[in-house]
């Protein structure tokens, strides 16, 4: 049954938005403030756990995670509304953009007190206090040790899930190059871990 | 070999097929490679479940919301749930986050490249049944001429012979219907017997008195028609009528060399309950005399093969006058009340053009098309979701139209016609009733009420959308 492809007949379909594409609710953001909210709220459901985690993950800082995370959906709330006649072609890689673009602003700004390559000591993280999931929060720390390069690049493979050639996209970079990136933190990580580790081995 | 990236490989899914004996052989063979696979699994399973990661804390959400003005939706809090059950699956690439979301872009996907693909498929549509709708049209109308073509000639007043052919048509029902053979009949029903060769009424005895190469191809109802309009034509009339026993035969001599056999000549006038051979052949050759310079025809004798008798033969100017050329637009109202706003077309919405063919002063025939919007509400069912779609759109039809007149010779005749086509979503069909007001003949004021039916589709089901109105047009006869 073709479907006519006059705007009323699309903005009248009867679906709720969790039935909705991205770019749909992304155009539904300009409408009426009912309308705008419904959306946003969805976009928010299916985004905000992968943004947050990147900005947490990369930044390593609460505050400064927290404050990225709320600056990106305002930003994305607000480039909606001045998007005309610009059309929206994927929603989640816009909202990685900005909030990469506000990671990187917030680490211009902020002392690195940590390089990857200066950290060799990996007894350092012995003395912290273990909680219920000690892997996962090593795993934390050790993020935090990595540097921002390397940080990042496991964080959009590990806990966005992009692929490598996606990565190489998002950050106009090399495949190959993202590639060892990622292959260099998850070994530093692991070189990290190490102790706690071979304890879960025996 | 880095077996060690390999190994990464192999767990992100992309090592590649030759390789992958290889790493299985080096894990069989070194400790350290498994005790970094294990590694690896559980980094990659500890992120996938770092729940704090992925949940958004409630004051960022509040934040969030309160900054560009919404309320935080119950459900959002609750996030914490949500992202342990998706965190299994955040290993996938982006763009495809909740099953949901997923089938819903499935569905909005598949309806979107529809209705991108809508004009192109309406355009395949009316390819498709152009050529039908042409065909048949072409179909309709040769019909029609022939029919109208084997039931007499034209008058001199340019007009189809239509008296000729409604009381043949009457007398040929009549005649049928007293007369009939199962096997064959000549165009006015008389019945032939073919099955005896001796007998003078075989049809493959009968020669055609002025075109021989005709005879013994009696057989054929259609050619019998052609015969008998060839007859009427030259103002000879063979028309092989058993039947009419009634009627006097007479043959007269005439100048054709051709053999004559009595039974062939049939007397056509001042007969009691003359038959519709009769009557037609009678009719031309009372007009042919009047226009002929050959001598005239008594009444009760004919003259068998006046082959120069001139004949006046129909013009395109009168065909072209059987044809009427209409346009009438429409107010009509979708049942039930439609709950949006018809889309519109830059132009010729709610309007129809037609082109008819009269038959007859009472038998109009032709075509029309027009574009005019349908409601539509049905059910579609994706990915186990149903929802209702509803629709107004603008849509082109075309069709088949046909019209009676009651009283096509008074200045106002009510009319009723039916029309039966397409449109670019279904099927269509509408019938109208009303009153045309003719002042001169020529052009024709339509006034009428209509009803209208769109019947389409969807994933097996059958919707109608009907609709009633008044329509209001004007035509010209060409």
């Amino acid at each position: 049954m073709p479907k006519s492809q006059d705007s009323k007949t699309i903005s009248n379909i009867i679906m709720p938005p969790n039935n909705q594409t991205d770019i749909a609710l992304y155009a539904q953001l300009r409408a009426s403030h009912p309308e705008a909210e419904r959306a946003f709220a969805e976009l928010y459901r299916r985004h905000a756990p992968r943004i947050n985690a990147y900005c947490k993950r990369v930044l390593g800082s609460r505050e400064e995670s927290s404050d990225v995370f709320q600056e990106t959906f305002a930003r994305f709330y607000e480039s909606a509304q001045t998007a005309g006649e610009r059309t929206m072609t994927n929603v989640p890689a816009y909202l990685l953009v900005i909030a990469r673009n506000l990671c990187l602003q917030h680490k211009r700004n902020t002392r690195v007190t940590f390089r990857f390559e200066d950290y060799d000591s990996p007894d350092h993280h012995a003395a912290r206090r273990i909680e219920e999931n000690e892997l996962l929060s090593l795993i934390t720390t050790a993020l935090e040790l990595l540097d921002f390069e390397h940080r990042e690049a496991f964080v959009l493979r590990e806990y966005d899930g992009l692929s490598h050639q996606e990565i190489a996209e998002f950050l106009n970079a090399n495949e190959a190059t993202i590639r060892t990136r990622v292959h260099r933190a998850k070994q530093k990580i692991r070189q990290i871990l190490s102790p706690y580790l071979h304890d879960l081995n025996k | 070999m880095n077996y060690s990236e390999l190994l990464h490989d192999w767990i992100d899914g992309t090592l590649a097929s030759q390789h992958e004996e290889a790493v299985f052989i080096a894990l069989a063979h070194d400790a350290e490679l498994r005790t970094e696979l294990q590694d690896l699994i559980r980094i990659r399973a500890a992120v996938q479940n770092d729940t704090a990661a992925f949940t958004p804390s409630p004051a960022d959400t509040s934040a969030i919301f309160g900054r560009l003005g919404f309320s935080v939706p119950a459900d959002i809090p609750s996030l914490a749930t949500a992202s342990a059950t998706t965190s299994a699956v955040v290993g996938t690439t982006v763009g495809t986050s909740a099953s949901a979301s997923a089938g819903a872009a499935k569905v909005l996907s598949g309806l979107a490249v529809m209705g991108s693909a809508a004009k192109v498929a309406l355009a395949g549509v009316w390819r498709s049944y152009g050529a039908v709708l042409a065909s048949a049209c072409v179909a309709s109308l040769a019909t029609v001429l022939m029919m109208n073509w084997s039931t007499g000639g034209t008058s001199t007043n340019g007009t189809s012979n239509s008296t000729i052919a409604n009381n043949g048509a009457a007398q040929s029902a009549n005649v049928s219907s007293a007369n009939h053979s199962p096997t064959l009949e000549n165009s006015f029903g008389a019945p032939i017997n073919p099955n005896n060769p001796n007998n003078p009424n075989n049809p493959s005895n009968l020669t055609h008195p002025t075109n021989p190469s005709l005879g013994g191809m009696y057989a054929d109802t259609v050619r019998e028609r052609v015969i008998v309009r060839e007859i009427v034509k030259e103002t000879v009339r063979y028309v092989h009528e058993p039947s009419v026993a009634k009627n006097e035969i007479e043959n007269t001599s005439g100048n054709d060399a051709s053999p004559r056999n009595e039974s062939t000549l049939v007397q056509t006038v001042n007969v009691p309950k003359e038959s519709a051979a009769e009557m037609v052949a009678r009719h031309a050759v009372e007009q042919a005399s009047k226009r002929s310079s050959a001598p005239s025809i008594a009444q009760n004798a004919f003259t068998p093969a006046l082959t120069n008798t001139p004949n006046r033969e129909e013009t395109f100017a009168d065909v072209l006058h059987r044809f009427r050329f209409g346009v009438r637009g429409f107010t009509t109202l979708s049942l039930p009340a439609p709950s949006m706003e018809p889309s519109a077309m830059p132009f010729f919405n709610n309007a129809a053009l037609s082109l008819h063919y009269a038959l007859s002063p009472n038998h109009l025939v032709g075509v029309e098309v027009g574009q005019e919007a349908f409601f539509q509400r049905y059910q579609s069912t994706e990915n186990q979701d149903t929802y209702t779609v509803t629709q107004y759109p603008t849509q082109w039809w075309a069709g088949l139209t046909y019209r009676y007149n009651f009283t096509p010779e008074g200045l106002f005749s009510p009319y009723a016609s039916a029309t039966l086509g397409v449109a670019g979503y279904g099927f269509l069909g509408r019938t109208q009733v009303g009153c045309t007001y003719s002042p001169d003949g020529v052009t024709q004021f339509l006034l009428g009420v209509e009803a209208s039916a769109l019947v389409y589709g969807h994933q097996g089901m059958n919707y109608v959308s009907p609709k009633v109105g008044v329509t209001y047009g004007v035509s010209l006869r060409l």
